[in-house]
């Protein structure tokens, strides 16, 4: 269409036909533009409102699951138990992590009570000290009055003083509550209430209900699920709490939202109100249904005015219309007057195309493209010059099979508009995903002569829609996972039980004292033995701290604090702890002497509570004291012999008897080291008898380290000097100890006096130095060591180790004499190392004077002498 | 001059030894087989010292201690209680302060320091009288 022969009358005619052909093709293309172009428009922003309600539904419906989910594994944990004991419930509850759904206020447990029970129940809520440590000396089934069946609040969690209030409800009292309960029972399904008031504050809300059957009972017809009802499983909802944080804002950007559970208003998402009252002119509203727990909620959601605003701002369609109408006119007014060149119309028409916001593409009957807009050279990367005179195949995916384009071209040849969505490639390779409008032009004649495909990007949409495919698809998978968990629960649960009858059985048969605690030391489990033992009904002491409610004493009947006693310390450090010789308090006051063990018990490196196991040493003691009274005894009466033998000898070998025959000197010297070692012994047993019976005095005083101890290597050495080996004191600590000097030399003659005998060659190294409050005064001999097997028997009573048997015997009780007298000072006295013909290192601590050890020391020796006095004189 | 020393004792064998013993150091010894008779010689001969055994016959040797403590003379004499038996509760108790008193237990002394001891106690006497 260039230009035109110049005029003649026939031209000028044939002109004017022409320009009204033109006016009116023009107006017939512009209001055909116009049409798709506002069609697309319009179809863009309803989509795009369609996706926002279909999130709102999406979140709403995702956060409806996960309530449902919950109240399965609920009722999957009373389902599998004979009865739910609050103990089981309130740590199950926790795990199921409810702080994780804002939302929940309570969870709670109703358990059906006929009329005939109500006495009975109530009695034993009261009663039942493991429904709450403190009890519920109040407990009442609310409100009063005579029904057949109640429906009554037992357990409810988390426990707080509004919480509380609903314990003791009866939910049968209220019918919209009991129309959604027997609603549960018969469809054995969650199903929510109406909104009712709560009955924790009275606040407006509603509650999910999942019915718990007794076990084993059929459940198939409505007969049989009434007669199994065992109780519920409820969730409670705050319309003010309801879905906290379900957006990350409080509404979603564009739309408001209201949910109604008839004529109640659930929620507001965002503020309705002011978007209702606002005046808008492409308002989008839709309604749709949610099914929750057997009701059915509606969901309004409604654009806001800003929401229609960003596409009607695009107004394209209007732009279209009238640029294409002013066009043709202009169009026509050109060549009906001048005839001038057609080809303005075209670049006109282009220029408003090329205004549109979505891609459009103009192709002839083959496909070849021959115009496209700046928006589809954007969305594909195709510069114009690179489409035009090319196939539309060049954008080909592969996506789509052969038949999809049969389809296409059989639509659009045969003069009719084809919808649908293609993936495309873009020039660089990557896809998108397009909505296209392909609709044929076609000339006067009805033949199609070009096509215009009106595209729109939804690859973002489509991704959205997959992402809610996934989502849906991983829900569905955590239920299944939940549900393979709660079938999991339910065998380890019966497993647990059986345990459980096994583990009872035991513990309330074993003949020793037996006393669990939690982990702050209350008790939570005391057998008959114990029970017996100490005069105790575990009903009064269950809940209560064990060290309060049964006081410890020492050997000599001291109270024992706290702090020092096995049960704390094996909470603090959560290693086995003993007591022994020590006595517990009878209820009767009286003290009764046992030996405990305590043991923590330790889950996830949490410490959770201890199991303290006892036994009554009555009759040892008994045993142990006549031992010592025997021993006592005995020693006195063999003293007096003997010192006539050891004195006598000695007198002899000292010449106070005349000269003495020198055959007889040896026999002489052997009878006298016989009966030395005869008195070592005889003065051992008492000193053991005495410090069982605490008659052993120990004067405290203060002291410089270095010089006793030079004092008594002065004695020894004379010791090590016959055996040639020697008495090395390394440099000592200019310290202050606090001790009673005798026991303080008796515990080092001790020591080094054993090293001495046990070692041959080499010497004997006393060292001292400072840890703490104490000093460790370490005694390292190059003597014969000793085996592992007997480190063990060290500072037992009466072990001989028997290293060889030539070597010279002791007693057998220095170092258990010496381990008690430093333990009673307030030190102790232990094997550091030992390796066999190598040498041992005994080290001996003592507390340093003043320290904090030492002050304790000495106030509790003061206590004993002030229980049992006693005058001692020079 | 000899110092004369007061053995209270009742078993033979041990009179024997310790009698022999302080002979052969130069001391006078008078010996009371019970506290009765120790308690007469010591009263009538105000020995310089008393090795007193406790465990005797007719009077033990804490009740002749008691009765000693109340005389003029044995409020101030010199004892040294010689016995096997531990110092309990009891005979600590009837042991008055400030009076001479000293305690060995025969089997852990023998008999060079029971004499060393009594050498010791009775040079403090002669200390005190200069």
């Amino acid at each position: 269409m260039n230009s035109y022969p110049s005029k003649s009358p026939l031209y000028n005619k044939i002109l004017g036909i022409i320009s009204f052909i033109v006016l009116f093709v023009g107006i017939a293309v512009t209001f055909f533009i116009w049409q798709y172009t506002r069609d697309n428009v319009r179809n863009n922003a309803e989509s795009n409102f369609t996706r926002e309600v279909n999130q709102i539904e999406y979140a709403l419906t995702k956060r409806i699951g996960m309530y449902k989910n919950i109240l399965f594994a609920l009722q999957g944990l009373f389902s599998a138990s004979e009865s739910v004991e609050r103990q089981e419930w309130s740590p199950f509850v926790r795990t199921a992590r409810i702080v994780d759904y804002p939302d929940i206020e309570y969870i709670s447990y109703i358990e059906i009570v006929k009329d005939d029970e109500k006495e009975e129940f109530i009695k034993s809520f009261r009663s039942d000290i493991r429904t709450s440590p403190a009890g519920y000396p109040n407990f009442a089934i609310y409100p009063e009055g005579k029904r057949s069946e109640y429906a009554v609040v037992k357990y409810i969690y988390p426990e707080n003083e509004e919480s509380l209030n609903a314990l003791g409800f009866d939910l049968y009292s209220s019918p919209p509550r009991k129309i959604a309960l027997d609603k549960a029972r018969d469809m054995n399904q969650p199903v929510a209430s109406e909104l009712i008031n709560l009955a924790t504050d009275g606040s407006s809300g509603f509650f999910m209900a999942a019915p718990i059957y007794e076990n084993g009972k059929p459940i198939n017809t409505a007969e049989e699920k009434i007669a199994a009802l065992k109780g519920f499983v409820i969730v409670t909802f705050k319309i003010s709490s309801l879905f906290t944080n379900i957006f990350p804002t409080d509404s979603p950007p564009e739309v408001v939202f209201t949910i109604y559970d008839q004529d109640d208003v659930l929620y507001k998402g965002g503020n309705v109100e002011d978007v209702k009252s606002s005046i808008q002119q492409n308002r989008y509203t839709e309604t749709r249904m949610l099914e929750v727990g057997q009701r059915t909620w509606l969901l309004e959601v409604v654009s806001k005015p800003s929401f229609a605003n960003s596409f009607s701002e695009r107004g394209v369609p209007t732009i279209a219309a009238i640029g294409g109408i002013v066009l043709s006119l202009m169009l026509f007014l050109i060549i009906y007057y001048s005839g001038k060149s057609v080809s303005h119309l075209i670049l006109l028409q282009s220029t408003a195309l090329k205004a549109a916001a979505n891609s459009v593409v103009i192709t002839d009957i083959k496909g070849i493209i021959q115009w496209v807009n700046p928006a589809f050279t954007k969305l594909t990367g195709y510069e114009p010059n690179e489409l035009v005179g090319k196939s539309t195949r060049i954008l080909n995916s592969g996506k789509q099979g052969k038949e999809f384009y049969r389809n296409l071209w059989n639509t659009i040849l045969a003069g009719k508009t084809w919808k649908g969505e293609i993936t495309n490639k873009r020039k660089d390779g990557t896809l998108y995903q397009e909505e296209q409008y392909i609709s044929p032009v076609t000339d006067k004649s009805g033949k199609v002569t070009n096509f215009i495909a009106i595209k729109q990007d939804i690859t973002q949409r489509k991704q959205i829609e997959e992402k809610i495919t996934l989502t849906n698809r991983e829900l569905e998978d955590s239920k299944k996972a939940m549900v393979n968990m709660l079938e999991d629960l339910n065998s380890e649960k019966t497993n647990l039980a059986r345990e459980k009858v096994k583990d009872e059985a035991i513990l309330a048969n074993i003949g020793d004292g037996l006393i669990g605690t939690d982990d702050v030391g209350k008790i939570i489990l005391i057998n008959h033995s114990a029970e017996a033992l100490l005069g105790l009904s575990a009903k009064k002491v269950i809940g209560k701290k064990f060290i309060d409610t049964i006081p410890m004493f020492d050997e000599s009947k001291a109270p024992i604090s706290p702090d020092k006693r096995a049960l704390t310390k094996a909470l603090t450090h959560g290693m086995p702890t003993h007591d022994s010789n020590k006595y517990y308090q009878h209820a009767d006051r009286t003290k009764l002497p046992i030996v405990a063990t305590v043991t923590p018990v330790i889950l996830n490196k949490k410490i959770i509570g201890t199991i303290e196991v006892f036994r009554d040493i009555t009759k040892e003691k008994e045993i142990d004291q006549l031992k010592d009274e025997f021993v006592s005894i005995t020693s006195h009466e063999l003293r007096t012999p003997l010192t006539a033998i050891d004195g006598l000898v000695s007198m002899i070998l000292d010449g106070e008897y005349g000269a003495v025959n020198d055959n007889l000197k040896q026999p002489l010297k052997d009878v006298n080291e016989s009966s030395d070692r005869l008195i070592r012994l005889v003065n051992n047993l008492l000193n053991v008898s005495r410090m069982q019976v605490g008659k052993e005095k120990y004067i405290l005083s203060e002291f410089l380290l270095s010089k006793k101890l030079k004092q008594t290597l002065e004695l020894l050495d004379v010791v090590a000097d016959k055996k040639k080996i020697s008495l090395k004191l390394a440099e000592i600590p200019d310290v202050q100890i606090q001790a009673d000097e005798d026991k303080f030399q008796e515990v080092l003659n001790n020591i080094i006096g054993n090293s001495i005998k046990f070692t041959d060659k080499g010497g004997i190294t006393i060292k001292a130095q400072v840890k703490d409050d104490h000093v460790e005064i370490s005694v390292t001999d190059s003597g014969l060591g000793i085996a592992k097997e007997d480190q063990s028997k060290l500072f037992g009573k009466f072990e001989q180790i028997s290293t060889r048997t030539d070597k010279p015997a002791g007693t057998g009780l220095g170092l258990y004499i010496s381990r008690a007298m430093a333990c009673k000072m307030g030190g102790d006295v232990w094997l550091a190392q030992s390796i066999p013909e190598k040498g041992s290192t005994f080290i001996f601590s003592v507390p340093i004077a003043k320290s904090k050890i030492a002050q304790r020391t000495k106030k509790e020796i003061e206590n004993e002498s002030k229980a049992n006095p006693d005058h001692k004189s020079n | 001059m000899s110092q004369t020393i007061l053995l209270v004792e009742d078993d033979k064998v041990l009179v024997s030894m310790y009698q022999t013993l302080l002979q052969n150091h130069g001391y006078a010894v008078k010996i009371g087989y019970n506290g009765e008779e120790g308690l007469k010689i010591a009263l009538s001969d105000h020995p310089d010292l008393i090795l007193l055994d406790v465990r005797m016959p007719k009077m033990d040797g804490i009740t002749m201690l008691e009765h000693l403590r109340k005389d003029l003379w044995g409020e101030k004499a010199k004892v040294i209680i010689l016995s096997n038996l531990d110092p309990t509760d009891q005979i600590l108790g009837s042991i008055v302060e400030n009076h001479p008193t000293y305690y060995l237990i025969k089997s852990n002394n023998p008999p060079e320091q029971v004499l060393e001891q009594i050498k010791e106690v009775l040079e403090t006497k002669q200390e005190e009288k200069s």
